[in-house]
């Protein structure tokens, strides 16, 4: 059966997202922008009408303003387009439940289904561009096809505000002229690689033998040349964005911590990453810890652990022993990471003989609870009040552990 | 040292030394096997210095002495040399070997003797005599329960513990455990207990026959040994408290079912091939004179119905299957015995009739969805 898949695009998004608030800066050039206060920043997003002028993303600041005298700057709002992200996706949520956010701007949907209900695909396609124009101030490009790669592809072909349709007789006469580089999957490596096997447009990706791919590139090579050809079978897969890799964090140092300190900054790491870890339902089976100190000397070693984990425990007892094996107590450390990768969500929890590791699991999640409902410091490890700890000791404890407060203090 | 020797002796005593020879060792005299001859015999030391085996075979002496020579050599050289007798010669003041085999020969450097760690000596200690193949069994039914978690080092190891007539073996890495006991016939006067490395166990059970002649073994505050007439293995012990396992074994049950080893066993192993991801764990439902092995998995579902004799109350309870079918394998019994005391609490299995050996499984906690 063949498929109805859509890509929804926004147009400018970043850029959009502040003319649809600011009914002033519609028609104008609106440039988004790292820091223009600083020169070295970026132009992260411009509207269609700053790109009239010349202006993409990747410019600098300065070239930004020499190609746009008249452009407006704006420093980036990254809770606000997460915002407008979460309110479009609801939209795309009321038409159907498969539903593939592909970036903060752009999302899948396979809408196959709705043929009965909601019409045809292009049908379905104006609702929902009308519905986050008026509900949400937004334009968006749609395009329509049997699968991902199409739909990708047809909304890429006409922008802004497009509608595309393309099928599969569509591709020699439509895709095949355009450069390669333009194909989804292609990047600037790939269309280097592609290059010298003088395969410039799409049409000589699609007519080179996929055998010679397939050696020189593996997989890949094979996956390109069948999207060249407008095939490609992945699901829209509603999950696709949620699916966490690692979690970590890392800390610069105030100054040089060597052997002792650099532990107990690890208990402060280990306790937050195994504490997200365990917000977000996840444990992990591998301990990565990345050491670097003022002169750019860095070191990342990872360790496998014996099973799933999300206890600060076992994370802070691989990093010592990371810490040991490939660091030498004497030299200093600037900066430290340490990262829980090799998750799995929803694991089933394998008990154990003796209790100890229920007994600190149920230390470690009240700890957590503790923390959710009186703050980030309300608890932590004592070692954190000596020199080292860098979270927690920063500030003198100003309300000290009520255990250790036998007598009321005046304040 | 200058001596003949046969090709499938000296494969023979290579292979057993060369497990306790750490190759990448820093300290290159650690690379290699010791080679020491005295009267007509031959003995071949491999050491990593916690765990030392040592091999005799019988050869032909010419003159006596000792050399290191290189395992990543010595090892893959003497398994291609052709079945002729093999003529080794030391040159005297320097370490390298000739050997020398029908009209060809290959010269390998080596490392001086002196430095090689050596057996450690006995001094006195608890000895007891076990059938070498009654050995190997009990090491078999409780190696498979050995953690491999270098960080917790007690758990990596096997308790060796001997009251009166009863020798005790008992590994665990907490997420099972076995228990294995054996009656000996002498009796020990002071009770002893030992932590040994399952590594070294798991030589000693690779390299004892499947012979009733005996094993000895001799437990000493830091080694123990293992001694047959051609070999012996010394090895540290592992430092540290025992867990208070005795305290873990459930005494009562609610739940008690007896079935065939082997049907549970593939039912399980079916099942777990559905639940490749994560932890592979299926459910088990104990019912009036049924146990049902479950999984249902985004790749689809499975159920197979096993009949058994099942006492007392329905239960349900979930297992990690790699884990179930190492214990199964290791019960060495065509039937059964599993009792429970609840979905959140260990399993006992148990040989049917057979009250020298038990393992405890601990069961995982239902996946939330």
């Amino acid at each position: 059966m063949s498929r109805a898949i859509m890509l929804v695009d926004m147009n400018a998004f970043f850029a959009s997202v502040h003319q649809a608030l600011d009914p002033a800066l519609r028609g104008r050039p609106v440039i988004v922008a790292g820091d223009p206060a600083r020169r070295h920043g970026v132009v992260l997003a411009a509207s269609y009408e700053a790109r009239a002028r010349g202006v993409k993303t990747g410019l600098t600041v300065a070239e930004a303003r020499l190609a746009c005298p008249g452009g407006i700057f704006i420093k980036p709002q990254h809770e606000l387009y997460v915002d407008f992200s979460a309110r479009i996706l609801r939209i795309l949520h009321d038409f159907t439940p498969l539903v593939e956010p592909f970036s903060i701007d752009e999302a899948f949907l396979d809408v196959t289904g709705c043929y009965k209900l909601l019409g045809s695909p292009v049908e379905i396609a104006r609702q929902l561009k009308e519905r986050i124009r008026r509900e949400v101030g937004i334009t968006c490009s749609v395009g329509i096809g049997p699968n991902k790669l199409l739909a990708k592809m047809a909304a890429e072909l006409q922008k802004p505000d497009g509608l595309t349709v393309l099928t599969p007789e569509d591709v020699p006469r439509r895709l095949w002229p355009l450069p390669v580089r333009e194909l989804f999957g292609v990047g600037p490596r790939y269309e280097e690689h592609l290059r010298k096997l003088n395969i410039h447009t799409i049409g000589d990706l699609a007519c080179f033998p996929v055998d010679i791919l397939k050696r020189r590139f593996g997989v890949y090579g094979e996956t390109l040349w069948l999207f060249a050809r407008g095939i490609d079978h992945s699901p829209v897969d509603p999950g696709s964005l949620k699916q966490v890799k690692s979690i970590g964090q890392q800390i610069t140092l105030p100054r040089d911590y060597r052997g002792e300190e650099i532990r107990v900054v690890l208990w402060e790491l280990a306790d937050r990453v195994a504490r997200r870890a365990r917000t977000g339902g996840y444990a992990g089976k591998t301990v990565i810890l990345s050491l670097k100190d003022s002169h750019f000397n860095w070191l990342s070693r990872r360790k496998t652990l014996p099973c799933y984990t999300s206890l600060a425990e076992d994370i802070h007892r691989a990093a010592m022993d990371l810490l040991e094996r490939h660091w030498s107590p004497r030299w200093p450390v600037r900066l430290v990471g340490l990262a829980l990768g090799g998750l799995a969500a929803r694991l089933p929890e394998q008990l154990t003989l003796f209790g100890q590791r229920e007994k600190r699991q149920k230390a470690e999640q009240v700890c957590d609870n503790i923390k959710k409902r009186y703050g980030e410091k309300a608890i932590f490890r004592a070692v954190s009040l000596t020199r080292a700890g860098v979270f927690y000791a920063a500030e003198p404890p100003d309300t000290a552990p009520s255990f250790l407060m036998k007598m009321p203090r005046d304040r | 040292m200058k001596f003949n020797a046969s090709k499938p002796a000296l494969m023979h005593a290579i292979n057993a030394v060369q497990k306790a020879v750490s190759p990448r060792s820093p300290l290159p005299v650690l690379t290699g096997i010791l080679f020491e001859v005295t009267g007509n015999r031959l003995y071949l030391t491999g050491s990593d210095t916690e765990l030392t085996i040592q091999c005799n075979i019988e050869v032909e002496t010419e003159t006596e002495g000792a050399i290191v020579l290189p395992i990543r050599y010595i090892s893959d050289l003497v398994r291609s040399l052709p079945d002729i007798p093999i003529q080794f010669n030391s040159i005297p003041g320097s370490t390298s070997v000739i050997i020398t085999y029908g009209t060809s020969q290959v010269s390998i450097h080596g490392y001086e003797p002196e430095q090689y760690p050596r057996l450690p000596s006995i001094n006195r200690g608890t000895g007891i005599q076990v059938p070498q193949d009654e050995l190997k069994e009990m090491l078999r039914q409780v190696l498979f329960a050995v953690s491999n978690d270098e960080t917790r080092p007690v758990f990596t190891g096997v308790l060796m513990q001997v009251d009166g007539k009863q020798f005790r073996l008992v590994a665990t890495d907490t997420y099972r455990l076995a228990m294995k006991n054996y009656q000996l016939e002498e009796e020990i006067e002071q009770p002893v207990r030992a932590i040994i490395p399952g590594k070294t166990l798991g030589e000693v059970a690779r390299l004892t026959g499947n012979t009733e002649e005996k094993i000895s073994i001799i437990l000493e505050e830091n080694h123990a040994f293992f001694s047959t007439a051609d070999l012996k293995i010394a090895s540290r012990l592992i430092a540290g408290q025992y867990p208070p396992y005795e305290q873990v074994i459930p005494r009562e049950f609610v739940t008690r079912t007896r079935v065939t080893t082997r049907e549970i066993m593939d039912a399980t192993e079916r099942a777990s091939l559905l639940a490749r991801d994560g932890y592979p764990v299926v459910k088990f439902t104990l019912q009036e004179n049924s146990c049902v092995v479950s999984v249902q998995t985004q790749a689809g579902w499975i159920r197979e119905e096993i009949s058994g004799l099942v006492e007392g109350e329905p239960l349900e309870i979930w297992f990690n299957a790699r884990y179930m079918s190492e214990s199964l394998r290791a019960l060495n019994s065509d039937e059964l015995c599993l009792e429970l005391t609840g979905p959140l609490s260990a399993a006992v299995l148990r040989p049917a009739g057979d009250d020298s050996y038990l393992s405890l499984l601990l069961p995982a906690k239902p996946p939330k969805d």
